[in-house]
């Protein structure tokens, strides 16, 4: 990508989220680093309950106090820390410049007003329009998300809306005011599989369109093979392997991210083994010292165990595996 | 909508006739005559039978039944078997007082209850929500009389601030009226505001843990927007079903808060009634009584419709 010359529009480093239950207290974030590029459509998958969706609220300083906290790490946007940014500040940068939208369309709008006023409250809020100008551009939006006869809709409620709809009300709101950066945490996760496609086209017309930087977060390597550059694996809170989507599914390099490649439907859209990766995500709260991946490997040796192998970076890939180099080989001998 | 409201209102005349006709079945079980009170105690049985028949007491129970319902189809509710007055006109006279005085609880329940229960639901385990859950739970524990009764002691009789009883017309002197009702007021609001605080603060909670309250705020809106408007519309959705019950608590314990500051109102003229058995009185409030809780309860449901878009009256409901 030629997006990689420019400079980052964001950048994350080290940031560590912490969440304190009553029970445990764990690192549902932990020293995830990556940069974003404009223009750039960036893919974090991993399995569910690995710390996708805390990491993208983390970023916006939207993480449920309680339980959780960052205790670590910078965001770096437009020349600020938003990890040290005020809540005013927050305020001006949410919404506005970095946008996001949710995994529950369901339940993400507020049942109470209708979608027009919500999406021109954005407007008034951060643009300052009028009421009147700002009900004008709620109605270009929802045309612009692909909704039908917008100007009826503006006064309809959610629950008049269907699922699909009102991700595409969600859409609308998050671009209201053109954000540099779209977060969007598994936005097709919930819905139709037919309607997941339409989704996801509308998001890729649009990203095209505005040439906004999104981050899609998702389980789904399919999606990310459609629609990412690049992308980074997270496992247990943690980014275990990075690289553009091609590299990464041409070769991959983590026996996780084997894994997960092996649990793809094939070429002739057969489905692969489905638990192609034995076990489940561990408990967070009782992780030991080596690597978070080890009592599910198949390539696990005792160095394994004692400590947890830091992300090595060469070039444009990086991996944290000490067993990389032998998981590299191409897919099929393994598997 | 104007079918919904025509609609509950013929529907509650059947709960109007039930309310009465069970009223005025109890008063018939229950033992002691207003004729011996009213012929005096040291009146002759010839003498207290007089009154009896003067009073169309010696009828058999369903002929005053169907009179006293024939008499109210003609907007009469009849005279007091004591003051001889119009039952109406003592009612109508007696209505600002009561009135003055809900209304007064009212606004301290919803102001002070609501803001209490937001207040510690923001700062949830913080002293402030500490403060606000006892003194709540004391509201919903201890009981309205006891707590007048102290009010009394304390305000009106320790420290003087307060009269411990009696009315001041407000059209006369607002400040006095403000001075007599206050100690009334609190002490008939206070149950309603434990129920109100504890019910707003649990809602509050539950609501700003809704995904639309992350949107809010992934949507750079500031706190007061957030809390002031996503939340609280929300929060007002159980808070004014729970209106219904406050309002009839209020109504209720009106009899036993004005008994004790003397204070002229309905709830007090109730309360003597049924302990003189003067029939027609009784009857005749709980006839307004019941009518205003039925129609205010049609106010909160319209209201609990204009807040709520999921549900909406009079499309084939
Ligand atoms: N509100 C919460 N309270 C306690 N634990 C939470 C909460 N939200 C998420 N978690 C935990 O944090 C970890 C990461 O969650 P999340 O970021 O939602 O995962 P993902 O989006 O990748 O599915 C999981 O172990 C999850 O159980
Ligand atoms: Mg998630």
């Amino acid at each position: 990508m030629s997006a990689r010359e420019r400079d980052p529009i964001l950048s994350v480093r080290g940031l560590t989220t912490e969440l304190r239950t009553e029970s445990s207290r764990f690192h549902a974030v932990d020293a995830v680093s990556f940069d974003l590029f404009p223009g750039e459509v960036l893919g974090i998958v991993g399995e569910s309950g690995c710390g996708k969706s805390m990491t993208a609220l983390s970023i916006l300083g939207l993480v449920p106090r309680p339980p959780g906290r960052i205790v670590a790490g910078e965001v770096w946007f437009e020349g600020r820390d938003l990890v040290r940014a005020s809540e005013r500040e927050l305020q001006r940068v949410r919404g506005a410049k970095i946008a996001m939208i949710f995994q529950e369309p369901m339940s993400s709008l507020n049942p109470v007003f209708t979608i027009g006023e919500q999406i021109a409250e954005t407007l008034r809020h951060h643009e300052r329009l009028g009421r009147r100008a700002a009900r004008e551009r709620a109605v270009e939006l929802l045309a612009k998300v692909g909704i039908p006869s917008p100007a009826e809709r503006l006064d309809s409620y959610p629950h008049e809306l269907s699922g699909g709809m009102r991700q595409r009300v969600m859409i609308a709101i998050a671009l209201a005011c053109n954000p540099k950066v779209l977060l969007a945490d598994e936005p097709t996760t919930a819905l139709d599989v037919t309607i997941q496609a339409q989704i996801l086209d509308l998001l890729q017309r649009l990203q095209a369109e505005l040439g906004m930087a999104v981050v899609i977060i998702t389980h789904d390597l399919g999606i990310v093979a459609e629609f990412a550059h690049r992308v980074l694996v997270m496992y247990a809170g943690r980014v275990i392997e990075e690289g553009a989507v091609e590299a990464i599914f041409e070769s991959p390099a983590h026996p996780y991210t084997r894994g997960l490649l092996a649990s793809l439907p094939d070429l002739e859209g057969e489905i692969g083994r489905l638990s192609a990766i034995p076990g489940s995500v561990p408990q967070m709260g009782a992780l030991g010292p080596g690597c978070r991946f080890a009592p599910r490997c198949g390539l696990v040796e005792p160095a394994c165990l004692a400590a947890d192998p830091p992300l090595a970076r060469t070039g444009a890939r990086a991996v944290a595996c000490r067993r990389a180099a032998l998981a590299a080989a191409p897919r099929e001998r393994v598997a | 909508m104007l079918r919904y409201v025509a609609h509950r209102l013929l529907a509650s005349i059947p709960v109007l006739f039930l309310v009465t006709l069970i009223s005025f079945s109890l008063m018939q079980l229950v033992p002691g005559d207003p004729a011996i009170l009213i012929a005096g105690l040291q009146a002759t049985p010839e003498e207290v039978e007089r009154v009896r028949q003067q009073l169309g007491l010696d009828q058999p129970f369903h002929v005053q039944l169907i009179s006293w319902y024939a008499h109210l189809l003609r907007g009469d509710l009849g005279s007091s078997l004591l003051l001889g007055r119009d039952v109406l006109d003592i009612i109508l006279e007696r209505l600002p007082v009561s009135f003055s005085i809900a209304l007064y609880a009212l606004l301290l329940t919803v102001g002070v209850g609501l803001v209490a229960g937001i207040l510690a639901a923001l700062r949830q385990n913080s002293w402030i929500d500490q403060l606000v859950m006892t003194v709540a739970l004391l509201g919903v524990s201890l009981p309205n009389f006891w707590l007048a009764l102290m009010f009394i002691v304390l305000f009106a009789v320790q420290l003087g601030w307060l009269p411990s009883g009696g009315y001041v017309d407000f059209r006369d002197d607002f400040w006095g009226w403000l001075r007599a009702t206050t100690l009334p007021a609190v002490s008939l609001a206070m149950l309603q505001m434990g129920l109100l605080a504890r019910i707003t603060r649990s809602t509050m909670l539950e609501v700003l843990r809704q995904d639309y309250i992350r949107t809010a705020r992934a949507k750079g809106l500031p706190q007061h927007l957030v809390v002031g408007k996503h939340a609280l519309k929300n929060v007002m959705i159980p808070v004014v079903t729970v209106l219904g019950i406050v309002l009839s608590l209020l109504l209720s314990g009106s009899v036993v808060i004005e008994t004790i500051f003397s204070i002229p109102g309905i709830g007090s003229l109730v309360g003597s009634a049924i302990l003189r058995r003067d029939y027609p009185v009784i009857q005749g409030g709980l006839l307004f009584v019941a009518t205003m809780l039925l129609l205010l309860n049609l106010v909160v449901d319209l209201i609990y419709a204009w807040l709520d878009p999921r549900i909406r009256y009079g499309h084939g409901e």
